[in-house]
């Protein structure tokens, strides 16, 4: 997902968050934590071979008859990715998948933050502005957006447009809502330090609400990425013929369970950066 | 050494840098908090303004600055009324208020850039008040790099790169221990008197007001006491430059002033 880093920052690089002190760091992979990772996946491969085995009845009613087995999935990944072991339309083609999915959640994600940033500033320092628009966003913004989804297939019709705007609809509203509330948040010193500064209002905004809204931007961008990337699935559900989604809704037409596993996974995967 | 107390007395509106008349001030159709509140500052003057918490000393620096509004009254700079927060009063604030994003020179070059001067002239402004709080060194630096004295010395030459009418000043060295504090004070006598801005200072501390000022206003009252805010009694300080708090004259001065802020009624 690093390919969208760019878009993300663009939005607010005027302020780079240098007074921030510097983000936890992340884990270092010691010898000890390596061997703890392991044990967890481990156990979950061979509890789902077995299930497979023995067919296995779960709680929701899962038949683990029905599933392939971790070998037939990791096969099957092994050919989307090199191609040569399962013959079909997706052998050693899932990169094509990938790179769709990536630039539909990055367009719809980059739509989202240039829109919700501005908006979500403007939200959060004006009286009016919120009253104008609070109700609306209230009652739009819990409407999941695979309610969404049909609405869009009808409005909009099959294809591209349609995926992006249910991915734009997924992030949006998270990175509206922390952006407003960081910009309410910005200590009235520094508007009061900017104004007899001789800092007219409108400058403020981004001078100073923007920057000093950084940290809460950030997290908002960052849950943003996050949920563009897990609808992606919903947003690809919507008839385009390539994609990661795409692939999946195809695995279960043809009832290719191993597909839709790799698919799974590889969206997973690639999703542990953000 | 000679203290005078002499009453708020109206003079010409024009000698005066800064002038209230009759200001008042309520919170919506609420009881005054302050009110017959009528004061004069001279160009170059220092005033210090001390009193109890809650008397609205605080007030009278944010209602100038344009932060809140008075209610009744007229508060006046150089002959104009004071309306919304402009460059012409500068305001130190105890907690300094500096942009965290940007670097001691930026901060201090913020207000010229407003103002729209070339970038020359605005670096020259940058150095020159830089140096005059002694901060050249640390240009560079970010706000949370320096200790709380230098952060309020960016302040302050923040506001004196605008060149303002007058620098108002709420509580500054509160929250300054108490050597940095006793630098700070001498720093800022000297930095006033070279600059010859007119400064209206709030303190909680007597001597520190009895130190740097010219005069020293005394208020009472508040919301709290179920009085307006009003101002007791003036001091004039005529201790010369170089004070000594452990002379007598000064020591006595203390006393009066702080027998006049503890008194009840």
């Amino acid at each position: 997902m690093t390919a969208l880093a760019p878009t993300a920052s663009a939005e607010v690089r005027e302020a780079p968050p240098r007074h921030e002190p510097a983000a936890p760091r992340r884990r270092r992979w010691s010898p000890r934590a390596l061997l703890l990772a392991l044990p967890v996946p481990i156990a979950v491969l061979v509890l789902w071979s077995l299930g497979v085995q023995f067919s296995w009845n779960l709680p929701f009613g899962i038949r683990m008859a029905q599933l392939p087995t971790p070998s037939q999935v990791g096969i099957r990944l092994a050919d989307l990715f090199f191609g040569g072991l399962v013959p079909g339309p997706y052998s050693g083609d899932i990169w094509r998948h990938i790179w769709a999915s990536l630039v539909r959640a990055g367009s719809g994600f980059a739509l989202a933050a240039a829109l919700a940033v501005p908006f979500g500033i403007l939200l959060g320092r004006s009286r009016s502005v919120t009253q104008l628009f609070e109700p609306l966003i209230n009652i739009v913004r819990p409407i999941p957006v695979t309610a969404w989804a049909p609405l869009a297939l009808i409005v909009i019709g099959i294809g591209d447009r349609s995926a992006i705007f249910l991915v734009f609809l997924a992030a949006f509203f998270p990175m509206l809502i922390s952006t407003s509330a960081a910009a309410a948040q910005v200590p009235p010193r520094l508007l009061e330090a900017a104004a007899m500064l001789g800092m007219k209002p409108w400058k403020r905004m981004i001078l100073v609400v923007a920057p000093a809204s950084v940290p809460g931007i950030f997290s908002g961008l960052r849950v943003g990425l996050g949920l563009a990337w897990a609808l992606l699935v919903v947003g690809e559900m919507t008839g385009v013929n390539i994609g990661l989604g795409a692939m999946i809704m195809e695995g279960r037409v043809v009832s290719q369970i191993d597909l839709i596993m790799s698919g799974m996974i590889i969206i997973g995967i690639l999703g542990v950066p953000l | 050494m000679s203290i005078t107390a002499d009453s708020p007395s109206m003079t010409t509106q024009t000698t005066e840098a800064l002038s209230f008349t009759n200001v008042g001030k309520r919170y919506g159709e609420g009881p005054f908090a302050m009110q017959g509140f009528d004061l004069q500052v001279s160009p170059g003057e220092l005033v210090a303004i001390v009193g109890a918490s809650g008397c609205g000393k605080s007030t009278v620096l944010r209602m100038i600055a344009g932060f809140e509004s008075h209610s009744e009254g007229e508060i006046t700079l150089d002959g104009n009324p004071v309306s919304s927060p402009g460059p012409d009063r500068g305001f130190v604030f105890q907690d300094y208020g500096l942009f965290p994003w940007l670097s001691v020179a930026e901060n201090v070059e913020l207000g010229p850039k407003q103002k729209g001067l070339p970038r020359a002239h605005r670096r020259d402004l940058v150095e020159q008040h830089l140096d005059l709080v002694g901060l050249g060194r640390v240009r560079d630096k970010y706000p949370h790099q320096l200790s709380g004295g230098m952060q309020q010395r960016v302040a302050i030459a923040r506001v004196l790169a605008n060149r303002p009418t007058v620098m108002l000043m709420d509580e500054p060295f509160g929250a300054l221990d108490a050597l940095t504090r006793e630098q700070m004070q001498s720093d800022l006598s000297q930095i006033r008197r070279s600059v010859g801005t007119t400064v209206l200072f709030v303190t909680h501390s007597i001597e520190e007001a009895v130190r740097l000022a010219d005069r020293v206003v005394i208020m009472t009252g508040g919301l709290s006491q179920g009085i307006p805010g009003h101002i007791r009694r003036i001091f004039d300080v005529t201790l010369g430059l170089d004070r000594d708090p452990t002379s007598v004259e000064f020591t006595d001065l203390e006393r009066l002033i702080s027998q006049e802020v503890h008194a009840q009624g």
